[in-house]
C-alpha cells in the first residue's frame, strides 16, 4: 500500500514538474489558432499542419523573427479565442470578414476572395442554373432538401440566415432542413444519403470533389436577382484575425501579404500559386 | 468488397499506421495518467467519505460531496472543455497535462463511489471484530477493510477505467492528437477521403487495449479470490 501511494506521489511530482517547466518558455513565439480541415488553406499532412495559411504565417515569423506554434481546435472557438488573447495571438483558417467578427478581433488585409459553392452528389435532382457560361444553384432550388454545413463558417452563418431564420429564402419551406457537422469532409461521407446538399467554400468544395472516390459535383450558390436583375453569387473575403490592439504583428502580416499579393507578368499572385500548389494544380 | 480493400491499404500503409500508433500513445498516456490520478482522488474523497462525524470532517465532507455532485453531475466533454478554454489557457501549456487532469478529475468522482460501496460492503462484523481485538480505528480500516474491500471494487474499477479510456476519444474535440483524431485526419480528403475504414480501424484499436485491460483485471481478481471458497 505504501510502495503504490509513493510512487503515486512521485508520478504527480513528475507531474508537476513538467507544469512547470513547460509555462516558462513564453515570448519568442507566435501561436496561430487554426482549424485544419480547411484543405487547401490548412489542412493536416500526418500530424503536420500544412496549407496556404501555414505558409504566410511562416513568412511573418520569419519577418518578426518568432517561431509559429500552431494550435487546432473547433472553428467555432478561433474568434473568441483570439478575441480573448490568452492562448493565441492570432488566427488563421481562412476566416471571412464579418460585421460580428470584426466587433471582436482586428482583421488583417483580406488576401482571398471567396464564393459559396454546393457539392451534391452527380445524381442529384437538384435544378441548375447556366447564364453567362456559369452553371451555378440558386437557393430556391434547394428547397425541401437536407443541407450540412460546418458549425460557425460561413456557409452555415448563409443556411443559418436562409433555413432557420424568419425573412430567409427557405425558411418554412417544408421538408428543407439544415443540419451543423463538424466538418465538410465528414459530411460528404454521407452525402447522397441522409445529406443531400454540403454549402462550403469554393476551394474546399473542389478539393472535396476532386479527392472523393464517390461521384460529386459542385457549382457556385447563387441568390436569385430581385426585380429582373441577375442573380449573383455569395462572395466573401478572407483575412487573418489578429488580437484587438497588437499592432506589431497585424502590421507585420499585412506586410507580408502585401508582398504575397503583388500580381506577376502572368497576374498571378503569390498567394494564387499556393493554392493551386497546395490543390494539387500547378 | 470495397471496404475490406480499403482496410488493407490502410493497414499496410506505413504512413496511416504511423499516425494512429502515434494516436494510440496519446490515448494511453491519457488514460494511465488519468486513471492513477483519479484512483488517488477517489481513494481520498471515499475515505473522507466513510469517516465518523466530527466537527472537524465536516468542511473536508461538504467539499468532497460537492466534488462529487459537480462532476458527476455535468458531462465530461463539457468538463474537458472548461479545464481547456479557461482554467489552463495558458500558452504553451501542454495539452496533455489539461487532458489528464480534466479526466483524473472526472475519474476520481466515480471512482471514490466505487470505493466507498466497498468499503461499506465490509460487514461491519470485521470492524467490530477488529476493535475488539484491541486494534485501533486506523489500522482496523488499512489492515481489515481496505484487503477486503479492494477484493470488492476491482470490478466496478475495472469498468471505469474501460469506461475512462473510450471517454478519452473526446480530446480531439480540444485539438488534440489521440487516437480518434488521427483516424479523422487519415479520413479527411487529403488522405483517404472515406472516413468509415479508419474509424473501424481505430475501433480495433481501443477494442485491442479494453480487452487486453479486461485480461489483467480477470487475473488480478483470480488472485484475489484464490482463498475465497466459491
Amino acid at each position: 500500500m505504501k510502495k503504490i501511494i509513493t510512487l503515486i506521489l512521485a508520478l504527480t511530482m513528475l507531474l508537476g514538474a513538467t507544469l512547470t517547466l513547460a509555462s516558462c518558455n513564453q515570448g519568442g513565439e507566435i501561436y496561430v489558432q487554426t482549424n485544419a480541415y480547411f484543405a487547401p488553406f490548412e489542412y493536416f499532412d500526418g500530424t503536420e499542419i500544412v496549407g496556404v495559411d501555414v505558409e504566410i504565417m511562416e513568412k511573418v515569423g520569419d519577418k518578426m523573427g518568432k517561431d509559429i506554434v500552431w494550435t487546432h481546435g473547433d472553428f467555432g472557438i478561433i474568434i473568441d479565442t483570439v478575441a480573448e488573447g490568452k492562448t493565441a495571438d492570432c488566427g488563421a483558417a481562412g476566416i471571412t470578414i464579418t460585421p460580428e467578427r470584426a466587433d471582436k478581433v482586428d482583421f488583417s488585409k483580406p488576401y482571398y476572395t471567396s464564393i459559396q459553392y454546393v457539392i451534391l452528389p452527380a445524381d442529384s435532382d437538384v435544378a441548375t442554373k447556366t447564364a453567362g457560361g456559369v452553371t451555378y444553384v440558386v437557393w430556391e432550388a434547394l428547397e425541401g432538401k437536407t443541407v450540412a454545413t460546418q458549425t460557425d463558417t460561413t456557409g452555415w452563418i448563409y443556411a443559418d440566415a436562409e433555413i432557420d431564420c424568419e425573412g430567409g429564402v427557405l425558411y418554412g419551406t417544408e421538408n428543407t432542413k439544415h443540419e451543423a457537422v463538424d466538418s465538410a469532409d465528414v459530411a460528404s461521407e454521407s452525402l447522397g444519403s441522409t445529406i443531400d446538399v454540403i454549402i462550403v467554400d469554393q476551394l474546399p468544395a473542389q478539393y472535396i470533389v476532386e479527392n472523393s472516390s464517390k461521384d460529386f459535383v459542385c457549382y457556385p450558390l447563387y441568390y436569385t436577382g430581385k426585380d429582373g436583375e441577375p442573380d449573383a453569387a455569395v462572395e466573401e473575403q478572407y483575412a487573418i484575425a489578429v488580437t484587438k490592439g497588437n499592432t506589431e504583428l497585424l502590421d507585420a502580416i499585412n506586410e507580408v501579404l502585401d508582398e504575397l499579393l503583388v500580381k506577376d507578368e502572368n497576374g498571378q499572385t503569390e498567394i494564387e500559386k499556393m493554392v493551386m500548389a497546395h490543390m494539387g494544380m500547378n | 468488397m470495397d471496404f475490406f480493400k480499403d482496410i488493407g491499404v490502410l493497414v499496410t500503409n506505413e504512413k496511416y499506421m504511423g499516425m494512429l500508433f502515434e494516436g494510440l500513445g496519446t490515448t494511453l498516456l491519457i488514460s494511465v495518467f488519468a486513471a492513477l490520478l483519479g484512483l488517488l482522488i477517489g481513494t481520498l474523497v471515499a475515505i473522507v467519505g466513510i469517516a465518523q462525524d466530527s466537527p472537524i470532517m465536516k468542511l473536508p465532507k461538504l467539499i468532497c460531496k460537492i466534488y462529487v455532485t459537480i462532476i458527476r453531475g455535468t458531462p465530461m466533454a463539457l468538463q474537458l472543455f472548461i479545464m481547456a478554454y479557461t482554467i489552463f489557457a495558458i500558452r504553451g501549456f501542454p495539452k496533455e497535462i489539461t487532458a489528464i487532469i480534466a479526466f483524473g478529475i472526472n475519474s476520481g468522482a466515480y471512482v471514490s463511489e466505487n470505493i466507498r460501496a466497498g468499503i461499506l460492503s465490509v460487514d461491519i462484523g470485521q470492524t467490530e471484530a477488529g476493535r475488539a481485538l484491541g486494534l485501533n480505528g486506523r489500522t482496523t480500516l488499512i489492515k481489515i477493510v481496505i484487503p477486503q474491500a479492494i477484493k470488492n471494487v476491482i470490478p466496478a474499477i475495472g469498468n471505469e477505467l474501460i469506461a475512462l479510456i473510450k471517454e478519452t476519444s473526446i480530446v480531439s474535440m480540444i485539438g488534440m492528437y489521440d487516437l480518434t483524431q488521427a483516424a479523422k485526419i487519415i479520413g479527411a480528403g487529403n488522405n483517404m477521403a472515406s472516413y468509415v475504414v479508419p474509424m473501424t480501424v481505430a475501433a480495433c484499436f481501443y477494442l485491442a487495449i479494453v480487452y487486453l485491460l479486461t485480461f489483467v483485471i480477470k487475473i488480478i481478481e483470480r488472485r484475489l479470490r484464490a482463498s475465497d471458497k466459491r
